[in-house]
């Protein structure tokens, strides 16, 4: 075997060390900044993103089909980009088709945070639900909002399935509340207005 | 007589190919079972690509189970339709739960626990039956589960076309330690960038996102009405498995599966101390060396070099022209088997269900599907959504813009002008609709557009009255037109294959000359 001088290992260590640090700042997963919606019970994102493994199981037992896998293809249609280790991962595009937290089938659990293989979603039960599951927090527009122009509506306070997040207001205007807010985003897919009035965004 | 492994071998591998592609058609079976959409979408599909398998997967579903539901004879029984279903979830090679028994795949399992730096107990009971099963029957997975154990060596069948092609057909073969290095740099960049990052080239991973996001692209534009093949489930990862494929054939066959895949390489690494090995009679052994050329881990059973990287395939008993080679189990096999099928027969998971319809996929519900693409511009957010969301070429389609500053929640009330082109290959363009103003209403400028034929269009926006760049572009595709690069990429393919054709052809013309002159 070769014989390595004490400046050689040095200097092999100290290139070895400075690539691990790089890699370890670049492959950081980008916590939270394309700010999607995740399935009910995510962990934090960035750990989210180390635990997911990215088998679509929630994606298989959500039966509102809410849980699509983020792809460049899907997110095309609401601007929105897989960023680095992104891809592959459970997001929930409200727009589309909102999560109603299980409550309509069977079972005890939230179907997707009972079959994951992971822990990325924590277990949840369907009753502590609406008080546990932060996925988003919806974002009134009052600009756009038919009620709050003088037009009365009314229809996202009626879709919203969590109590004491919306109230409604004079003129059937929607007071919001947002520590209530689960992110399900029933609210979004019911708002009869083009683009949406109300629109559920990650919380920050 | 005889008795073969290959067959039973092989039965197994295409059972798993299978219910890869079968489990995610099963997801959204079930999926509409739930909405009570079924019956409607089979109708309404009719013989397209989705209804075809829909209805394939609801007549596999229903084997077994009478057409009755609550007394109703000729009602599809949806309860128990729901409940089989939930026997089936993920995919099998990667992540699945089988009547609600969770199997993942130990690389899976051992990223998550690697780039978290913690095991959590979901993921420990997952890993328990394949972990047991690796550590007494060896690296079973790679021969008996993957499907890169099917797949590949079909491919590697088209080096007889390279060799009718008089194509230089090589047979290199790497160090096997390459696969160790490469799930140890993996493991190392898990734990320290938190990023788990093996599944993007794992070959059983990308085989089952494909078929899920094939799954899922399919019945989704055929819930919109669309109907054609859904060239866009092709990703990253079937490109890295073409890559692959390509190697295989031309370069070095068996390479992944031997010397590459970071996932036999942790299983190799775990079955050293395996129960189940290849056993030879050193008698009746001819040193013929048949198994060494047949083995596909490019291991040497004639001189009993197998150890952990052998998966098990039974090859080389197979090819063994004096039965010298068998699998032989240590004593303890009675009891281990025991294990296991303990450990297989989880009892199936009973549910009462009280579902209730929900409003999805009702052609009356009319916010879905909408368009909607974000974009910023100077200090504003513009927002522009299209109804219907999959616009039909001759029938006018609306777009609303709504300009925005989100600091100051002012909407922007000047001059918003609007233009749509056909995008063509090459880069061309045809202006369709010229600048105009729509209708302000509410903070909103709507507009109206017509897209002529199926096609892929550019919505552009232009606010003149902005400083700075005032100009965006938002992709829109009509119909289902595919690329424009898809016909210059066709015609590229074809021309090369073209020409590798005429250098062959012209090149056994001068073989067979050569010859005749000689004779």
């Amino acid at each position: 075997m070769k014989e390595v001088s004490r400046r050689e290992f040095l200097k092999n260590a100290a290139a070895t060390g400075a690539a691990l640090a790089a890699s370890a700042v670049l492959l950081r997963p980008a916590a939270a900044e394309t700010g999607v919606i995740r399935p009910p019970g995510a962990v934090e994102q960035g750990e989210f993103l180390s635990r997911c493994i990215r088998c679509g199981r929630c994606g298989d037992a959500c039966p509102s089909q809410a849980i699509m896998m983020f792809t460049e293809a899907n997110g095309e249609k609401f601007s929105l980009k897989p960023g680095p280790g992104d891809d592959g991962t459970p997001i929930v595009f409200p727009r589309q088709q909102a999560c109603n937290l299980c409550q309509k089938v069977s079972g005890e659990y939230l179907r997707c945070t009972e079959v994951c293989p992971t822990g990325a979603l924590t277990k949840l039960l369907k009753t502590e639900a609406a008080a546990k599951v932060k996925m988003g927090v919806a974002k009134l527009d009052k600009n756009l909002c038919y009620s709050y122009n003088s037009k009365t509506c009314g229809v996202c306070i009626r879709a919203c399935p969590i109590p004491g997040a919306m109230k409604t207001g004079p003129g059937e205007r929607p007071i919001f509340d947002e520590s209530f807010c689960v992110g399900c985003g029933l609210c979004e897919r019911s708002c009869i207005r083009y683009p949406q009035a109300i629109m559920v965004v990650a919380r920050v | 007589m005889m008795r073969l492994i290959w067959p039973r071998r092989r039965a197994v591998q295409v059972l798993v190919l299978a219910s890869i592609i079968l489990f995610p058609f099963i997801a959204r079976y079930s999926h509409y079972l739930w909405a009570r959409q079924e019956t409607k979408l089979l109708e309404r599909w009719g013989n397209s690509p989705a209804g075809l398998l829909l209805r394939g997967t609801d007549a596999l579903m229903r084997v077994g189970l009478p057409m009755e539901e609550s007394g109703v004879v000729g009602r599809r029984p949806r309860k128990a339709l729901l409940v089989r279903a939930d026997h089936f979830v993920g995919s099998l090679p990667w992540s699945a739960r089988l009547f609600g028994l969770s199997l993942t795949d130990l690389l899976a399992s051992a990223e998550s626990a690697f780039a978290t730096r913690s095991l959590v107990s979901v993921l420990a009971a997952g890993a328990i039956i394949p972990l047991l099963a690796t550590l007494l029957l060896g690296r079973v997975y790679c021969g008996w589960i993957c499907p890169i154990g099917l797949l590949m060596p079909l491919i590697r069948r088209l080096r007889s076309a390279l060799a009718f092609l008089e194509l230089p057909v090589h047979d290199v073969r790497f160090w096997k330690g390459n696969k160790y290095a490469l799930l140890g740099a993996a493991a190392l960049i898990g734990l320290i960038g938190g990023l788990p990052i093996l599944h993007y080239i794992y070959p059983p991973a990308i085989l089952s996102r494909e078929a899920h996001s094939f799954a899922t692209i399919l019945f989704d534009r055929a819930e919109s009405g669309l109907f054609g093949f859904p060239w866009g489930f092709f990703s990253g990862g079937m490109i890295f498995l073409a890559v692959v494929a390509l190697v295989e054939v031309a370069v070095a066959p068996g390479f992944w599966c031997a010397t590459l895949c970071p996932g036999g390489a942790l299983y190799s690494a775990l079955s050293r101390w395996r129960l189940l090995r290849v056993k030879r009679t050193k008698s009746a052994c001819i040193d013929c060396v048949l198994c060494d050329k047949a083995c596909p881990m490019q291991l040497q059973p004639m001189t009993d070099k197998t150890g952990g990287e052998c998966d098990s395939c039974g090859v080389c008993v197979d090819v063994c022209p004096t039965k010298a080679l068998a699998f032989k189990f240590s004593r303890t096999d009675a009891a281990l088997m025991a294990l296991l099928c303990l450990g297989l027969a989880a009892p199936a998971r009973a549910h009462h269900i009280i579902g209730l319809p929900h409003y999805a996929y009702d052609e009356s519900f009319p916010q879905a599907p909408v368009l909607r693409l974000r974009e910023k511009l100077g200090p504003y957010e513009v927002i522009l959504t299209g109804y219907p969301g999959n616009p039909k070429p001759g029938e006018k389609s609306e777009l609303h813009v709504y300009v925005n500053d989100p600091a100051t929640n002012t909407p922007y009330e000047q001059q918003v002008l609007l233009e749509a082109y056909r995008m063509k290959p090459f880069g061309f363009q045809e202006k369709i609709a010229d600048a105009r103003e729509g209708l302000v209403e509410m903070g909103l400028h709507k507009f109206h557009v017509v897209y002529p034929t199926v096609a892929n269009y550019e919505v552009v926006l232009v606010l003149p009255e902005l400083d700075g760049s005032s100009t965006l572009r938002f992709p829109l595709v009509v119909g289902e037109p595919g690329s424009p690069w898809r016909d210059v990429a066709l015609f590229g393919g074809g021309f090369l294959a073209l020409l590798v054709v005429v250098r062959a052809v012209k090149i056994k013309r001068a073989r067979a000359a050569l010859k005749e002159k000689a004779a």
